[in-house]
């Protein structure tokens, strides 16, 4: 049981909403990625917010800075981040491979799919006990 | 959810398109040796250059934009055609400097980028509709 993860954040909803907003951010990525394939020496970015969401929901007691002056503590801001990947694999330096961006985004439609099933379903769960 | 993503591959079906335009006025005007005012002027190739808008908030592309269209500037393709009504003292003809296999080539390209954008447009809105659904 140790090994389990452990949802710190009270409630799943929210841990949902992080996880779309970072599969929203992520088909922006894609959305520029495929926008560009033409385009002479753009470089692939990529969004990760799966190891922040770990992060939260791993951490036993998060502390929150709510002024500027505060020290933010570990390593990870609290949104998704974006990273541009440098390799090139075309003659005119663009860093775009069609195929992988077609997975990617396939990838990223059916898991926001999913997840919003999911959010969905806890809503209504909620509306259950709230109707009782 | 905001709806600029779909502003993002739609720039990319602009711009997709008008290449396709370009590619198109290439291969019409393969064998076009005088200009619209008459004169012997051979019709140059158009090359079209694209450009990546940057959103300064996030770091991601908002996009993709034509930076210009430009002539190439390669030499002209000289024929032997001495019975031409362009031909020079030496009986040559200077013709354009457009390979037709070269612009079948640059319109597949276009062809396949404006087809993996209609497709992320599909897949952004089914998107939406999941979203509207929570």
């Amino acid at each position: 049981m140790e090994n389990q993860p452990i949802n710190r954040l009270g409630n799943p909803i929210e841990s949902i909403g992080f996880a779309l907003q970072g599969l929203e951010m992520r088909s922006k990525a894609i959305a520029g990625n495929i926008a560009n394939i033409n385009t002479p020496g753009y470089k692939r970015k990529v969004v990760n917010f799966e190891d922040i969401l770990q992060d939260k929901t791993f951490k036993d007691v998060e502390m929150r800075s709510t002024d500027s002056s505060h020290i933010i503590t570990g390593t990870n801001p609290s949104k998704p981040i974006v990273i541009s990947e440098d390799q090139s694999f075309n003659v005119d330096s663009n860093g775009i491979d069609i195929d992988k961006e077609m997975v990617e985004l396939s990838k990223t439609g059916l898991r926001f799919k999913a997840l919003s099933a999911l959010a969905k379903k806890q809503f209504d769960q909620m509306k259950g006990i709230i109707r009782g | 959810m905001d709806m600029d993503i779909l502003n993002t591959a739609g720039s990319a079906l602009i711009s997709e398109r008008l290449r396709m335009d370009v590619i198109a006025s290439n291969l019409a005007n393969a064998n076009t040796t005088h200009d619209s005012k008459g004169a012997n002027n051979p019709y140059q190739r158009k090359i079209v250059q694209f450009e990546t808008i940057y959103d300064q908030k996030t770091g991601l592309s908002k996009g993709v934009n034509v930076a210009s269209v430009t002539e190439d500037g390669s030499p002209l393709k000289r024929v032997y055609e001495p019975g031409h009504p362009d031909a020079d003292e030496q009986g040559y003809v200077d013709y354009p400097n457009v390979s037709v296999e070269r612009e079948m080539v640059d319109m597949v390209t276009a062809k396949t980028a404006y087809e993996a954008n209609i497709k992320s447009i599909q897949v952004f809105k089914s998107m939406f509709n999941s979203a509207l659904e929570i």
